[in-house]
Order: structure tokens, then sequence, then C-alpha cells
């Protein structure tokens, strides 16, 4: 059954590597409903926290390939959407 | 040594090292000298010409190979890495040099191929302006490449490849793309090259997990009927002998995938064949028949699975796989094992009970021996009509005894190929497995005789494939490079022809081509050349072609029609495979 799950992901803050996320979800057809994406402290790093409209084996593949993007440094999955709320609050966004 | 001299040498050491400033294009070629590049397939153009310029310097140190196609370079890095096990290394300039690149990256990709690319870019202050020969090649090669980087300082450039390289050839091997801008080649920065290590979010070695395997070895030492197939994980680890090792203590019977072939010799006993919708008959359907399957180093391609809702239901599943997004992703693993497979089969073997499975090898024998009767030996000796694909593979496996390196196209003969030629070495099948390339087989056999000069490399090509890159007939006669090329002529686009005759009613559309006169245009190259039309002619002729020094065309015209069974139709499961046309 598809539904909302928060993928939160720290990265080393290259050019390409946000498009490398969206790509694997694209290729995938897994629904982006919303994308925060922000510069880290340190400007190297960045965070990028999506909630993703899918089902739970669909949301757990693509967090794998998300994990084994170069720059990736860490993902975390979470169901439903409050973990992506709590993300844009401490960005300052919501 | 003195106290002066001993102070004078800290003194020195304390010094900074003096580095000299260089253009980042000198750059570029001397940190490939560093990582210990000796040749280089590219194309030049406006954008890469620094690049060009300083490699004009340097010719006493790398081999350049000018192809007549971007694609043909690309393709020819492919087959130089995939025999050599060596980094294959490309040039092209901006624009359409790097999207021509782009079949090659994605080719690379999907087979697991280390390449490091490095493109021209027009200079930094025309990025997006859609300047001459500009394409946006960072986001054009995003999914068709493991990483990619865009640099636009010169100093930037030495790190750039050392993690190109570390990054290509670590882990799953992949292609890795460097484009550099006009003005980053042009400008000049003190050269610093330091070899790259390891990268913070990058981890290519899994630490290996003892309980993991511990559960493996337990599901296997309680198995009854085992089955082993292996993939192109076992050649790109090292661990052919750590297999065969694993397989002669076990007894298990073993098949191999398409790019999995020649990790373990196709004449040992306990081979039992080749995977996949065209492979054997019984090493097919025997994956619904055994209770535990253990697949290493490979991805459960579709085209090994057939449909995953009848795939070895019946069986516990152990997969030993290094690219953790693989493990689960199409087959659920019972007992899955995240490692390298060397490391994995070498602990493995520790813990495996030595068995003989003399009842359950046997279940395989009928299976094969209805495919002898019923396809191989009529492909081997068909007594009328015209020459089969499989009568000249296997007196080229015979001819050769397994000996040379063989890359092979796509479609029906690249299938004929995999079943009839003996491979016994690794590293000696190169094909293009998970993109299925027409155009692949002339340019990566290339690559893969300059990859292993010692050894003899025969492309087998289709008349369709062949005439994608035959422009490279052009610098394999510039080049001299020794390769023998066998192009098995159907005047069809066979596969395609064979799917329009079983499953849209013999609607041939467009799947009839016509070709050149190859002898004519072998000729046109230099390149020496003979066709064989008749049956007594094949042996005699592929024994010229072999004892031939230099390349050698050998253009075989064979059954117009022929189908390559068996096959597992589309969508079907593997069980459902058929040895022959339903009555």
């Amino acid at each position: 059954m598809k539904k909302d799950f928060t993928l939160i992901v720290y990265a080393e803050n290259n050019f390409s590597v946000l498009n490398r996320m969206i790509n694997i979800c694209n290729r995938r057809r897994v629904r982006i409903k919303k994308l925060l994406a922000n510069e880290l402290e340190d400007p190297h790093r960045g965070e990028a926290c999506f909630i993703l409209y899918t089902t739970e084996e669909i949301a757990e593949k693509v967090q794998l390939q998300v994990d084994k993007l170069i720059e990736v440094e860490e993902t975390k999955l979470y169901e439903g959407a409050e973990s992506f709320h709590k993300e844009a609050q401490l960005a300052g966004v919501e | 040594m003195s106290t002066v001299a001993l102070k004078e040498k800290k003194e020195a050491a304390k010094k900074p090292e003096i580095v000299k400033e260089i253009t980042g294009a000198e750059a570029a070629i001397e940190s490939l000298l560093a990582e210990g590049v000796d040749t280089i397939f590219g194309y030049p153009g406006g954008a890469i010409m620094p690049v060009y310029d300083a490699l004009y310097h340097c010719l006493d140190k790398v081999h350049h190979i000018l192809t007549r196609h971007e694609q043909g370079a690309i393709h020819a890095a492919q087959g130089y890495a995939r025999t050599s096990g060596k980094v294959g290394v490309v040039f092209a300039t901006s624009g359409p040099g790097a999207t021509n690149l782009v079949t090659g990256l994605a080719d690379a990709m999907i087979d697991s191929t280390p390449l490091v690319c490095i493109t021209g870019q027009v200079v930094a202050s025309l990025l997006g302006t859609d300047a001459f020969q500009e394409t946006d090649v960072i986001n054009v090669t995003n999914p068709v490449t493991k990483w990619n980087i865009q640099i636009t300082r010169a100093e930037d450039i030495p790190a750039a490849i050392a993690k190109a390289f570390y990054i290509a050839e670590s882990g799953r091997p992949g292609p890795v793309l460097i484009d550099i801008t006009k003005d980053a080649q042009f400008g000049k920065a003190p050269y610093h090259f330091e070899k790259c290590r390891q990268i913070k979010t990058y981890h290519p070695k899994p630490v290996l997990n003892r309980a993991e395997v511990e559960a493996a070895a337990q599901l296997i030492n309680s198995a009854k009927k085992p089955y082993l197939m292996v993939g192109q994980g076992v050649i790109l680890s090292g661990a052919t002998k750590e297999l065969k090792a694993f397989v002669e203590k076990t007894g298990i019977p073993v098949a191999s995938t398409l790019l999995g072939l020649s990790a373990f010799p196709s004449d040992h006993p306990l081979y039992v064949g080749f995977l996949g919708m065209h492979g054997n008959y019984a090493c097919n359907h025997m994956i619904n028949q055994c209770d535990v399957l253990i697949a290493v180093g490979l991805r459960f391609d579709d085209r090994i699975t057939g449909d995953l809702k009848k795939y070895a239901k019946q069986a516990k599943i152990v997969h030993i796989e290094l690219d953790k997004a693989e493990i689960n992703k199409n087959v659920k693993a019972e007992a899955p094992v995240h490692a390298d497979a060397k490391e994995a089969l070498k602990a493995l073997l520790e813990k495996v009970d030595e068995r003989k499975h003399s009842a359950w090898i046997n279940e395989f024998k009928k299976l094969q021996n209805d495919e002898f009767e019923k396809i191989i030996t009529k492909d081997w000796h068909p007594k009328t009509g015209k020459i089969k694909m499989g009568e000249v593979i296997h007196i080229l496996s015979e001819q050769t005894q397994g000996n040379a390196v063989v890359v092979t196209d796509v479609g029906q003969h690249q299938m004929v190929t995999s079943r009839y030629f003996g491979f016994k070495h690794p590293r000696t099948n190169v094909t293009s497995g998970g993109l299925g390339t027409m155009g692949f087989g002339l340019p990566a056999a290339m690559g893969a005789k300059l990859g292993t000069p010692h050894q003899e490399v025969i492309a087998v090509m289709g008349d369709g494939g062949f005439q994608m890159t035959l422009q490279e007939l052009g610098t394999i006669s510039e080049n001299n490079i020794g390769i023998k090329m066998i192009i098995l002529n159907n005047h069809f686009l066979g596969m395609v022809r064979q799917w329009q005759e079983l499953f849209f009613d013999k609607r041939y559309s467009f799947t009839d081509i016509t070709g050149p006169d190859f002898i004519k245009l072998a000729d046109a190259y230099n390149i020496p050349a003979q066709r064989v039309k008749e049956h007594k002619d094949i042996a005699d002729a592929i024994d010229t072609m072999l004892k031939h020094q230099g390349p050698f065309l050998l253009e075989i015209e064979v059954e117009k029609e022929e189908n390559v069974f068996p096959m597992v139709p589309s969508g079907a499961g593997v069980s459902d495979m058929i040895l022959e046309l339903p009555k």
C-alpha cells in the first residue's frame, strides 16, 4: 500500500548529488511530494529531505540506492511526514 | 653520517617541497601517468585541445588510439578494462563528443566496468549560455555514471583524477566522468598528485559479517539439492580459484550468467550450463527444483529470472553480493551475505561440508540429453541446408580449445556463442550484457586486444551490429590491431526477426537488412578477408584466420531464418523454457 515516507539524506555538497537522488526516485516513478534541500553549517555538507509517496518496499529500495551514492554520508527513512516537518522547522522553513 | 650532515638533512626535510607550476591540461596527463595509464582511447575536438596538446609531449609514455567515433573509443576502453582488469580511459570533446559517450557509459554502468572518461568543456564563463558545442554533460551523464564532476580550476584536476580512479575501480566498479572546462585546462597551478585511498562518505568494501557467513554455511550444509549460480562479481573480485575450490569441496552443480561466463571452466564435470532466456535447458529448469540456491556476484537480472513470481519459489536463497542495493532487490534472500565474493567464498570454504550430490546432478542429465538431441547436435552437425551459427562457434571453440578472448556483439550470434564456446579462463568473455548494445563488439574487441596483446581476440558479430560501428575498421587497420572478426551474416536483424516470427505472426517489420560487400569493405581498409558459404569450408577458413598475423575478417553466410532455441518466452518463468516451437 502506498503512503508517505520521509527520507532524510546527509551528503557532501556536490553539484550533481541532489539530481542523482531525484533521478533514483524518478526512475522508479516514486512521487516526491515535498523536497527540502539546505546547506549545513559546514558549507561542504548538505541535507536533503523528501516526502515520498510509495510502498514500504520501494521506499526501502530507494533508500539503499541513495545510500550508495558516492557523496552520501547517511540516510534515514521514516514512515509518515512528521519527520519532514520537524526538519523543515529546524531549517526555519516552517 | 656526521652530525652536520644529519642536521643538513633534517633542515632539507623541513623545507616545503618545491612544486612546479603546470597547466591544467599537463596536470591531467601527469595525473593519468601517475595512475599508471598506458593506453587512452579518444577523439580530439575544440574543447579538449589543450589536453591533446599536453598528450602530444608524452607519446613516449602513453599510447593513444584515435578511434573513428567516440562510441568506438568508449567501447574499446570497456574491452580493454574487461580483459586487462585495469581502468579504461577515454578522451572526448564537449557537446557531441561527450554525448557520443553516453551509450558506452550506460553499458559500463550496468555491466560494472571501470572507466575514467575525460571530456573537454567550454570555458567556465560560457557555461549555461548554449555556447558552441556546450552540453550539460554532468546532468546528461548523471544516471549512467558511478560518479561525475565538473572541474573549473586547474588546481583541482589532479585530486579529481585520483578520486575518479579510486571510485571507478573500487567496490562495484563503474564509469566515472570528469568534465574539464577549457580555461581550467589552460590555467596554471602547482602540480601535486596524491593517490586517493579513501573517501569519507564511500565504503566500497563491506566488512565480512561472520554471522551471515555462518547462516549461509548452515543452509548450504543442510541442502539436499543445492545449486550454485555465478555472475561477473566472481571475476571482478578475482575469486575464480576460491569458486573452484568451493564447488569441488561441496560437489554443488554450478551454472553461469551471461557475464559470469569464464568464471568457471565450462568443461568441468560440475558445470551445468549457461543461464538465461536463451541459455541451457536443464540449468534453467533446475532453478525451480533445487532446495537451496546460492547466487554469487550477480544481480538476478530479468533475463535470468524470467517471471519473478515463478522463480525459485521452493528454494531458500543465499545471495553473496558486494552491492547492498542488489540484495533483496529482485529476489528475496534467506541468507544474504553482503561481501566481496572472494572473501565470502574463502570464509565459506572453511565452513561447508565436503559432499557429493550424484543423484541430484543426475537429475540434470535427462534434460541435458533432451537439449543435446533436439538442439545441440542439430546445431553442431546440420546435415543439409545452410550453415548454422552453432556449427561455426563449435568449430571455433574446438580449434582454439577455449584459449582465446571472445568478444560478442548483441543478438542471436551472442546467445549462440555464449552457449557453444567453451570458456575456460577468466576474463575471456567480453559482451554487452545488461544494456545489450548493438555495435559493441567490434570496438570492444580492439580494446580487448590492446588490453591483452598476447591473447588471441576474436570478435563474433552479426551483420546488423557490425554495421553500427564498422567505421572502426579504420582504427584497426591504422594501428594493425590483430583481432579476428567473424561476421555471421544472415541478412537480418536476427533476434528481432525471431521474435517477429514467434510472437508477431511473422510480420518482419524492418528487420530485413542489406549490407555492403564486407570483403570489399575490408579490402578498402587493407584488411584481408574471406567469405564462406559452404559447410565444408568453415574449418579451413577459421584455421586460415587464426594463423594469420594481424587483423582478419571472416564473413560466414548463415541460415537466414534460424531461430535460437531453447528460449524462455518473454514474461514466462524459467520452467516454461521451450526447446522448440509448439506444434
